[in-house]
């Protein structure tokens, strides 16, 4: 059992999240970068869909009813375990009583957004549509379909026989697979349906400048900041289904970037996708920063998704390897 | 005397108008100050430093790599088990450890240089 101690907003429960439900309007929802969850699944011995809290507001404060061994995969910020700091994507162990504070701060050479905490044996709410994900506009999944608040107790399940050596962890991402334009960070993006019936003076802007995430950015989508976009001629389109990654253009001709909550359908013209392999990148973005839209093509964004695929299983292959490394030296916990 | 023994006694000078006591030993020196009932800790041991040494081959880190900072300071105390430094092989992170409670002197090897089996890392002076 975890129970918060903060009164923190948005802290949600997320695991990879609910797929095969956009034809009934539920939307995909799931942490927002799944990378850091699965890597902190992997860690941990857990189920790869295992259940953590997604962290996107400072200070947030839990207290651990039982010991248990946890990471804190995503963001690098100020963490500590009663008055010991704690280390990013290494696994912890965690006594019974012992409190954990995470603060916005750190020397972070990977500036991001959003702390994971991952937890042998996962958040266990209950599967609601097939996943443990928190559905905030339907109010349901998750823990008791709402952000957490002050005075929650989380349910924690049974955590795995695999062995889990103190202090073992990955390279983020972030990291290992970098990808930044002129110092600032990129997303790869496909052309959508109407990407021609925009100008070609804004198309030609969209790749060309920086957006900024705004302040009216959440997880159900990202309004952008940057040269206006402008259509060919006025559209009109039917409202139609739509899924995360989107860039709608509405008419004012700032884009906005569907994200994980977002709804399944939507009738502003679209100028681009942002490919699956990167939203674990956009999830991260602080609000107030910079994107930079790099175009790719089908090819491109499929080898792109291999190549998370492909790291999924290096983290997986290589924590065995520790595993077994850790016991031959006599770290077992 | 030992440091959570000097811990104790520090936590007792609080309560007192002692300004400062100063404890010596063959092991050490715990230096207790004591202002307006806050007090500080400063130990000092004179054992010898003993070298620390990899248990695995690897790109020997004293910095997270998320992180600017070292993960230990010089003169730090450090206890049983703190990681000081990390093994990397790959995307997988293996922790180095203090063996036992310790002043954490300095390290032996570069941030980011490969090492192999028992290469000294870092220096720990014993408690």
């Amino acid at each position: 059992m975890i129970e918060v101690l903060s009164s923190t907003a948005l802290a949600t429960v997320q695991d990879l999240g609910r797929f095969g439900a956009l034809g009934w309007g539920v939307s995909h929802s799931g942490a927002m970068d799944r990378l850091a969850l699965a890597a902190g699944n992997i860690l941990l011995g857990n189920d790869d869909n295992s259940a953590a809290v997604e962290i996107p507001i400072f200070p947030f404060r839990v207290r651990f009813h039982h010991a248990c061994n946890i990471v804190l995969t995503g963001a690098d910020h100020l963490a500590r375990l009663d008055d010991q700091p704690l280390q990013p994507w290494l696994v912890a162990p965690v006594q019974a009583g012992q409190v954990l504070t995470v603060e916005r701060g750190g020397s972070s050479r990977w500036q991001a957004s959003r702390v994971y905490l991952c937890v042998a044996g996962g958040i266990d709410v209950p599967l609601a549509l097939g996943s443990r994900s928190t559905q905030l506009r339907g109010q349901f999944g998750g823990y008791q379909g709402r952000t957490l608040q002050q005075g929650d107790r989380l349910p924690v399940g049974v955590a795995s026989d695999v062995h889990c050596p103190a202090g073992m962890g990955v390279v983020p991402p972030a990291l290992s697979m970098p990808l930044m334009v002129e110092g600032t960070q990129a997303i790869r993006v496909l052309w959508a349906a109407e990407y021609e019936a925009f100008t070609d003076h804004s198309c030609a802007e969209f790749w060309a400048k920086n957006w900024k995430i705004t302040s009216q950015s959440d997880r159900y989508g990202y309004r952008l900041a940057g040269p206006m976009i402008e259509s060919k001629v006025p559209l009109e389109l039917r409202s139609h289904g739509i899924v995360p990654g989107v860039i709608q253009v509405p008419h004012g001709g700032q884009p906005i970037i569907q994200m994980r909550d977002a709804q399944p359908s939507g009738g502003y013209p679209k100028i681009g996708t942002v490919i699956d392999a990167d939203l674990w990148r956009l999830g991260q973005v602080q609000i107030g920063s910079s994107v930079r839209f790099v175009e790719v093509s089908w090819p491109e964004a499929v080898k792109a998704l291999q190549d998370v695929t492909d790291w999924l299983e290096e983290v997986r292959r290589m924590v065995a390897l520790g595993r077994t490394a850790q016991k031959g030296a006599g770290h077992d916990q | 005397m030992t440091n959570d023994q000097a811990a104790l006694v520090a936590g007792w000078l609080a309560a007192t108008d002692i300004a400062l006591l100063e404890l010596n030993g063959p092991d050490g020196q715990w230096l207790i100050r004591n202002e307006g009932g806050k007090t500080t800790l400063t130990i000092s041991s004179t054992r010898p430093a003993l070298a620390v040494s990899a248990s695995h081959s690897g790109v020997f880190l004293t910095h997270h790599p998320l992180q600017n900072h070292c993960l230990v300071q010089p003169e730090t105390v450090v206890k049983q088990g703190q990681i000081v430094g990390l093994l990397q092989a790959g995307v997988l992170l293996l922790p180095v450890v203090a063996p036992h409670d310790g002043v954490f002197v300095h390290y032996l090897s570069a941030d980011r240089s490969l090492v192999g089996y028992a290469t000294p890392l870092f220096e720990l002076r014993p408690l």
